[in-house]
């Protein structure tokens, strides 16, 4: 066999491989976090028309397109990337209509009311949070819109309620530590099922 | 090799060109030059200042408000005001007791006038009216210029922060430009005496005022028992600098800041306090008050004084010598915590 008739046998092996990993998980989906008033899961992939304006106005950039990793029904599709940003529909620049719902084209993310948002909630990963390991840090609790939403253990370390956290990622975004000792959930989501 | 090898031998001068040589001069020079420039830049240089603080009613007492080790004592202003005094009537009496805008403030100052305004929320910022009768005071001083600069904190948009609590728009009616000092570029400053850190990143027009003025909100904060002065100078750095704060050992390193990045005249707004819990979300408590001096660690320790007595604290003054940022700022020379070196003049107008 030639030197080159081996690599590029080699390639194509190596790209099989890592698509048959990849085409699972390509598939089912992964979890997203929605934008304030996206439709429930289904109906969002089959009403959003992946026309990105919600992307293009939301004023701290924490809406971004699906790609293909998380899912192909998702591709193009909102999700809400709290590393981008926080979301303001709770508190900030979307108090009074999120502007993401106003620009959607096709009713795909409502208007909904903003004391009864709930997007998903924050995990702690409290190996890597700087208040757990004794430091002085808060920051998740001092940017929290959210009240009840964390409490502290003698005063000093953060304990998080999934219940009460909306999932605006507030704290995700702040969270100084490296890696990040915050990650948003959609877990405990509520969505409109249609218009 | 050779040849390397017999230069090797000889001495070092021997081997410099004339150019080179040239070069290194004027190296040295500029160097040298721009090390004097930058002394000579820094607001914050800690020197000996002298205040003559009047009581209108009494007395006059002579406030060496000495900063750096030799420090022996501080003044601080305490102008509490009836129901019915507004925040210029405060600030004006706060400065005129510390010897008067066009004594404290240099001729052709360049002002930086650093107001809280970390959140959205009202409660949790300078009252802007406050930062306006500032900046309308300072004005009598012919500045050169008077900016208003502020970064939130992370994830909060400052230009919004700046308009929905009104800082923007009372600050410019007052005569100042106002800065969204994420727009800045950052530059390095060196913390010599820094202790958790020996440079930080700040912005630009931080570095570049002559003259800063803090105008802090008094606060409880949870991860540094209060906000007052010294911890509103996280504003001055960049988001990533606060994230490094946070993760190397944050009091320390708001001490480390305010060595070098000093307020030369900070301002305590209590005209509202936060108190119980903070930066946000805590209990108002009205204390029409306003605190002024020309050392931030002592106005910080006086302020923390009068919020944990709004508390109903049993020992205010014990709980002061345990916030760690204010004593850590003391030992850096910054200015003085110790009450008992404290000496402060309280009036009330009516």
């Amino acid at each position: 066999m030639k030197r080159r008739e081996f690599l590029k046998l080699f390639g194509v092996g190596v790209a099989v491989i890592s698509l048959s990993d990849m085409l699972p998980r390509i598939m089912k989906g992964k979890d997203l976090v929605r934008p304030p008033g996206a439709l429930v899961e289904d109906a969002l992939n089959a009403v959003c028309i992946r026309c990105a304006r919600c992307a293009q106005v939301c004023p701290t950039g924490a809406i971004v397109l699906a790609g293909l990793s998380d899912g192909f029904k998702e591709l193009g599709t909102p999700r809400i990337d709290a590393l981008k940003g926080p979301c303001e529909r709770v508190q900030g620049r979307c108090e009074r209509q999120a502007k993401c719902a106003e620009i959607c084209p096709t009713g795909a993310i409502l208007q909904v009311d903003r004391r009864a948002l709930k997007m998903g909630s924050a995990i702690i990963n409290a190996d890597r949070c700087i208040a757990w390991s004794g430091g002085s840090c808060l920051v998740c609790y001092e940017v929290c819109p959210v009240q009840g939403a964390i409490s502290l253990i003698d005063e000093a370390r953060p304990i998080f309620h999934a219940d009460i956290c909306v999932g605006c990622g507030r704290c995700v975004y702040a969270c100084p530590a490296q890696p990040k000792a915050l990650s948003l959930s959609p877990k405990g989501e509520r969505r409109p099922s249609s218009a | 090799m050779e040849p390397s090898e017999t230069r090797k031998d000889k001495s070092p001068l021997a081997s410099v060109s004339r150019r080179t040589f040239l070069k290194l001069l004027a190296a040295g020079v500029s160097g040298f030059l721009a090390a004097r420039l930058f002394d000579f830049l820094a607001p914050k240089t800690i020197e000996t200042q002298t205040s003559t603080v009047t009581a209108t009613v009494t007395k006059t007492i002579t406030a060496t408000t000495t900063v750096g080790p030799a420090s022996k004592s501080a003044g601080v202003v305490m102008v509490r005001g009836a129901p019915n005094v507004g925040p210029q009537a405060l600030v004006d009496k706060a400065l005129e007791l510390l010897g008067g805008v066009e004594k404290l403030v240099p001729m052709g100052a360049s002002i930086l006038v650093k107001p809280n305004v970390g959140f959205y929320e009202k409660d949790a910022v300078t009252a802007p009216e406050i930062t306006a009768a500032v900046i309308r005071s300072l004005k009598r001083a012919k500045p050169t210029r008077v900016v208003v600069g502020e970064s939130s904190v992370r994830g909060y948009d400052t230009e919004h922060a700046l308009r929905v609590t009104g800082t923007r728009n009372q600050a410019e009616e007052a005569g100042a430009e106002v800065r969204d000092l994420r727009n800045d570029p950052a530059v390095s400053v060196d913390l010599p005496k820094g202790r958790a850190i020996t440079s930080a990143d700040v912005f630009k027009t931080v570095r570049d005022s002559s003259y800063v003025v803090n105008v802090s909100r008094l606060k409880r904060h949870s991860a540094t028992v209060t906000t007052i002065c010294l911890k509103n100078m996280m504003g001055t750095v960049p988001d990533s600098e606060k994230g490094r704060f946070h993760q190397v050992n944050l009091s320390q390193c708001i001490a480390d800041l305010n060595s070098v990045i000093r307020p030369n005249l900070a301002i305590v707004d209590a005209t509202k306090a936060m108190t119980k819990r903070g930066p946000t979300g805590g209990t108002m408590v009205g204390l029409n008050l306003v605190i002024a001096s020309l050392d931030p660690v002592a106005a910080d320790a006086v302020a923390a004084e009068e919020l944990f007595k709004a508390e109903g604290v049993s020992d205010p003054r014990g709980a002061v010598s345990r916030i760690e940022h204010i004593q850590k700022a003391a030992e850096l020379g910054i200015g003085v915590a110790d009450r008992s070196r404290i000496e402060v003049l309280d009036v009330t107008l009516s």
